[in-house]
């Protein structure tokens, strides 16, 4: 077996190297400015006017307090130390500790003045994004997995936060720097100036080139790092089989080419920054020696003072930085531009669903939500649901219900059986307008749901899903929701589904803390919260999709119990999985491939002897076999 | 070993590779020296000129001395090239053995080992660990040397110039290396904090995202904006905290460097009036002056490197010093293997306790066919793991032809058994690798016959590339049952003497499992099978049935058996085919 296994190399996946070249490609190309998106972002800075000003002030009188330092050095040489005025140069130092003073005043102040700016446009944006995110319906949510979402609210934020504590302000100080300088120069000698600068076109050239180099090598180490990553992630993850089929050396050895790919791509990048870093030096040294030359020559013939001569040394050593600088700043004005395209797409996106623009609100529901509505629904009506030849497909031409009629009188207990598949979610899903149906209507209280307000509909329905979702937070959060509920109320909820006990259990805290996810707490312990959590909000209509998970048998007796009493006095709807809830009920609706097949009381059902009574024994009557186990 | 290197307990184990890159190593600190030779003189032959200028030399002396300084500059670049490329070099090889080494250790360990470390904290040590501790090889150890040697040479030079200008004016430098430290330590405290901030920030956002549908549904759009806005709030607070003292440190170095020309400028040009030193002495200690700034502020910056690789070094050898739970025996099992399997009162406790396996007696003959059935959580993923030696029982024997499998080859063992998984996991590489991922030597119609085998033909027929297709990450997805079937074929081309079924059926439709159990039977007749599933479909024609339970085999016999028995295995098949019937009623039209 061992013989021909330095030959792995050979294997057929030469192929998808023009794949690769392809990812590269996209990768290492390099992003337009495009004015529109910058323009757009530069909106975000616009409520900060007053502070972008404050520190464009602050670094203008920065910029200036750095150049006069080689003045000062000048007018030392020249005025006092060639002269011999000792008490002259005593004077320039003071003054020259006065504007380190200053400097140093200016240096903190306008970093923090900047930098807080940039924190706080960061925060509007992320707020804007997040508030976009609540609006934006379950569809976009159920498409766009939760990790990359992320990444637009926090990463790409973090990214945008470069542009504007290094990227754009930096930029404006750099460039007011070299400005300011050869002003200062030309102003000095301009003769010498302009044999100094014939040096910053070399300069510019080579970090230009640098740049681009760095990028692609840049680019391309990113590759092969995210390479390596899903690689070792994927060895991790697989490790059983990689151990199964004893492939762990070839492994290694495949992993070893990857690495050294990484490794010779980073190769690169050294030596672009061996080259390029000597390369500066070379130029910044060429730069005092042109001006040892020609200043020394011109200092010699009386048309340049000695001290404007160290001066020039001084500025030329200035000058250099900033340039060096630009092209990397560029860079992050580049990476920062796709991660604003990202963002805006993200803001772009419209809610598919949303209150229509004239939103009724029919009588009953709270007042404050005061948006003057037309009034259709007959008030006294409280908890009615209407499902009118219903179809709905979540992808075109696969019909999940294919006409769907019912109706829930208030106050009436209805279950929803069939197996999975049938269609029993995606009636949830509907009531509560998370999606919109393709043709037919769904009435709650008599008024189409999409006439409704939103926020007016969805308070009028309780929802409990089968996957309780509980923040990580106390019961308290968990049940009165961070909008808030009276203390009393939250614990009355409690107590009503014997949900008490929980509280109990955490030390009778309702603050204390129930963990991710509420993993602190026994499935049936959540179950009960997400109870108090619906009884709490007190809403005249249900939906409860019951969990599936078996629990112990106290809990089962405390959910039972509870279920009664969450179900007295609403309207209700509940997918049931348990056998006391259908015997609970007033009436069950039997669908079975996006149809409503059958309709009844339980007793009424099992003797017709049709797909219910079929359900009922491959679901529930094991449970009532199990029950005395229990 | 005499402990010299105990203050740095960790990073210390990196001297075997330090050691592989000796030369590269030495050569590079010869050339650090030679650059910094370089560089010195530049401030020197700067003092000349001016010098040379305050006593009106003529225009040729002038072209000299530029010209030397050029040539000291070209000279002070070609040797920081030869000095960058050796060391860091050197730093991204070792990176390169240490992460080749730290894979190659990772993949030789055992599944529990898996099972209790988290893929992204493994990950996390192969990637940022490593890089922490690159840091201190590369950058970490070239500025250190940097440091000394410039320090030390431009101390000598600068005294011999001045001595008493040279104290005064180095005063600021060492305070500034003190401040660099601590100032480091505390960004680097605030920085955790930030990052902690972002940490909750994010953790937040994933639960409202993760709970978007409770959001909704309960209209708390608008409190979950605002409690997003406080967490917003609560980051902002805590990088404006590091902000401000990231400008102070900035401002402060600034200002030391600042000092230190004052210095120079008031107690120099005081020297210089007196008639103690020249005016291009002063331009020389400048000179001098601006080359120590960086050295100083990398001692601060190296320190904070190697505190934190020290720390990355320590998580890394953490996973570096766990040994393989499952080593192998020395035994070559004798040939030809007959697949024969002997379970001895083997039971399996996890780490935490729980007792997966609980005195299992069981007796699989040479070529003969056992299914096991049972409910999610019975134990039948950890019976079949101890087979290929995943995982060893923690009482008990397995033995394969009468052999103790601890006592046998591992390589050996495990290229005798084929197993395939119920998630169908397949690595992102094409269709026909895959498959000849546990015999690389195989032809193309040794592929083609078990892609045959596995009813994949038409599907790979129908991939753009056929069996080059990409599969996975950057390939195409496949189905569940398609995954399932690749990884039959992968098992089968390893051509096993046992093939084990990990509930590697179930995403497959019922007519394609039909044709695959009639396959597998007919290569059935030589090798021993294990099938764990959940149809009865599959298992009925198995010759032994096993019906796990909480870790203890409840029933056991042939499907005729234990239907008459009227078990748990009786149930099961009454539901399923009233499953089937359910399925098969088509209502309305």
């Amino acid at each position: 077996m061992s013989g021909g296994e330095t030959r792995g190399s050979s294997r057929p996946d030469a192929t998808d190297d023009d794949d690769e070249t392809g990812v590269q490609a996209e990768l290492l190309q390099a992003p337009k400015l495009d004015r529109r998106v910058l323009a757009r972002l530069l909106g975000f800075v616009r409520p900060y006017r007053a502070l972008v000003a404050w520190s464009v002030v602050l670094l203008l009188l920065l910029s200036a307090g750095e150049l006069a330092f080689p003045i000062l050095t000048k007018r030392a040489i020249d005025d006092c130390i060639r002269p011999g005025d000792l008490r002259g140069l005593y004077l320039i130092t003071t003054v020259y500790l006065g504007l380190l003073i200053a400097v140093f005043g200016l240096r903190y102040g306008q970093a923090v003045l900047t930098q807080r700016m940039g924190q706080q446009v960061m925060h509007d944006l992320r707020r804007r994004i997040f508030g976009h995110l609540q609006r934006l319906h379950l569809g976009y949510h159920e498409r766009n997995p939760v990790g990359r979402t992320m990444t637009r609210l926090t990463g790409d934020v973090e990214v945008l936060n470069e542009l504007f504590t290094s990227g754009l302000v930096s930029i404006f100080g750099d460039l007011l720097t070299l400005i300011g300088i050869a002003a200062v120069l030309l102003a000095l000698n301009w003769k010498l100036a302009l044999v100094t600068l014939a040096v910053v076109p070399l300069l510019f050239t080579a970090s230009w080139i640098f740049r681009a180099k760095v990028r692609v090598a840049y680019g391309l180490t990113r590759l092969k790092v995210s390479a390596i990553n899903s690689f070792l992630q994927e060895n991790i993850v697989g490790i059983t089989l990689v151990q199964l089929f004893n492939r762990e050396a070839r492994h290694r050895a495949q992993f070893e080419a990857l690495n050294a790919g990484h490794r010779d791509a980073f190769l690169k990048s050294v030596f672009y920054y061996s080259v390029f870093f000597p390369v500066v030096d070379f130029l910044e040294y060429l730069a005092v020696a042109l001006i040892l030359w020609y200043g020394g020559g011109q200092t010699i013939q009386n048309a340049l003072s000695l001290g404007a001569l160290v001066a020039f040394i001084q500025y030329s050593e200035r000058f250099f930085r900033p340039i060096r600088d630009l092209s990397e700043r560029y860079n992050v004005l580049q990476s920062a531009m796709v991660s604003a395209e990202r963002i805006f797409e993200l803001l772009d996106t419209e809610p598919a669903i949303t209150s229509p623009a004239v939103a009724a609100v029919p009588a009953g529901t709270a007042p404050q939500l005061g948006s003057g509505a037309a009034l259709a629904a007959p008030g006294t009506l409280l908890g009615q649901v209407e499902f009118r030849d219903v179809h709905f497909s979540y992808v075109q031409g696969e019909e999940i219900l294919k006409g769907i009629r019912f109706t829930v009188r208030p106050g009436e207990s209805v279950a929803l059986v069939g197996h999975t598949g049938a269609g029993k979610t995606t009636i949830t899903n509907l009531l509560t307008r998370f999606y919109d149906i393709d043709s037919g209507a769904i009435l709650v209280d008599g008024l189409d749901v999409r006439e409704w307000d939103l926020a007016a509909l969805r308070r009028r329905i309780g929802v409990v899903l089968q996957d309780v979702f509980l923040w990580s937070g106390g019961v308290r959060l968990n049940v009165g929701l961070r909008s808030g509920l009276p203390t009393e109320r939250i614990e009355a909820a409690l107590r009503a589904v014997g949900a008490d006990a929980v509280v109990e259990r955490l030390g009778g805290d309702l603050d204390a803390e129930v963990g991710e996810r509420g993993n602190r707490l026994s499935v049936g312990q959540r179950q009960l919260i997400a109870f108090a959590r619906a009884l709490a909000q007190d809403p005249p209509i249900l939906l409860l999709d019951e969990a599936t998970s078996s629990v112990d048998t106290e809990t089962e007796i405390r959910i039972r119990e509870a279920l009664k009493v969450l179900l007295t006095g609403r309207t209700s709807l509940v997918i049931a999985h348990r056998l006391s809830t259908i015997r609970y009920v007033d009436r069950i609706l039997v669908l079975h491939r996006g149809r409503l097949v059958e309709e009844g009381t339980h007793d009424e059902l099992l003797a017709h002897g049709g797909i219910y009574s079929k359900y009922y024994q491959l679901e529930y009557q094991r449970q009532s076999e199990d029950a005395p186990a229990l | 070993m005499p402990r010299r290197f105990a203050v740095l307990p960790n990073l210390r184990h990196l001297g075997p590779y330090l050691g592989r890159y000796r030369r590269d190593l030495t050569v590079g600190y010869l050339h650090l020296l030679a650059k910094t030779a370089c560089e010195l003189t530049i401030p020197w032959l700067l003092k000349r000129g001016i010098d040379q200028v305050a006593a009106g030399a003529s225009a040729g002396t002038l072209v000299h001395t530029a010209g030397w300084i050029l040539l000291a500059s070209a000279g002070a670049g070609i040797f920081m090239y030869n000095m960058r490329w050796a060391i860091i070099g050197a730093s991204r090889k070792i990176e390169y053995d240490l992460r080749n080494d730290f894979f190659g250790h990772l993949v030789g360990l055992s599944l529990p080992f898996f099972q209790r470390n988290r893929t992204g904290d493994l990950m996390a040590r192969a990637t940022n660990d490593l890089n922490a501790v690159r840091d201190v090889v590369g950058p970490g150890v070239m500025y250190a040397l940097g440091t000394a040697t410039s320090v030390i040479a431009s101390v000598v030079l600068m005294a011999r110039i001045d001595w008493l200008l040279t104290v005064a004016v180095l005063i600021p430098f060492p305070i500034m290396a003190f401040l660099v430290a601590r100032f480091s330590q505390e960004v680097h405290r605030r920085s955790l904090v930030v990052q902690d901030e972002y940490g909750r920030l994010q953790n937040s956002a994933q639960e409202n995202l993760a709970g978007i549908r409770v959001v909704q549904s309960n209209t708390q759009e608008e409190a979950e904006l605002l409690h997003f806005e406080e967490r917003s709030q609560a980051y902002v607070q805590a990088n404006v905290a590091l902000i401000r003292y990231r400008a102070l440190f900035f401002a402060t170095v600034a200002a030391v460097v600042g000092t230190g020309a004052l210095v120079l400028l008031w107690v120099g040009g005081a020297r210089t009036i007196g008639g103690q030193m020249t005016l291009g002495e002063i331009v020389a200690f400048m000179a001098y002056l601006s080359q120590l700034t960086w050295p100083f502020i990398a001692t601060g910056w190296v320190a904070s490197l190697v505190q934190r690789g020290e720390a990355a070094m320590q998580r890394m050898r953490e996973i570096w010093e766990v040994r393989p739970e499952v080593p192998s025996g020395e035994i070559a099992p004798p040939r030809p293997i007959r697949g024969e399997l002997r379970f001895e009162g083997v039971s399996f406790t996890y780490a935490d306790g729980t007792e997966a396996l609980r005195a299992i007696d069981l007796e699989v003959p040479a070529g003969s066919t056992v299914a096991v059935v049972g409910r999610t959580g019975s134990g039948k993923s950890s019976l079949v793991s101890l087979i290929p030696r995943l995982q060893d029982p923690s009482r008990g024997v397995v033995r394969l032809d009468g052999r103790d499998l601890r006592e046998l080859d591992l390589r050996a063992l495990r290229a005798a058994i084929g197993v395939v998984p119920q998630d169908g996991f397949l690595f992102s590489d094409t269709l026909a690798n895959n498959i000849r991922f546990g015999n690389d030597q195989a032809t193309d119609e040794e592929v083609e016959r078990v892609v045959r085998m596995a009813g994949l033909e038409d599907e790979v027929r129908s991939f753009p590339r056929g069996l080059r297709t990409r599969v996975g990450e950057r390939g195409i997805t496949l189905s569940g049952g398609q995954r399932q079937r690749t990884a039959l074929a992968r098992a089968l081309l390893k051509d096993p003497e046992v093939l084990i079924l990990d509930d590697a059926l179930a995403a497959v439709d019922k007519e394609t499992e039909a044709n695959l159990l009639e396959t597998l039977r007919q290569i059935g007749r030589s090798r021993t099978l294990v099938i764990i599933a959940h149809r009865i479909s599959t298992v009925r024609d198995a010759d032994q049935i096993v019906v796990l339970d909480h870790g203890r085999i409840l029933e056991r016999g042939t499907h005729t058996d234990l239907l008459a028995r009227r078990g748990t295995y009786a149930e099961m098949a009454r539901q399923q085919e009233l499953a089937e019937q359910l399925e098969a009623t088509d209502v309305g039209g």
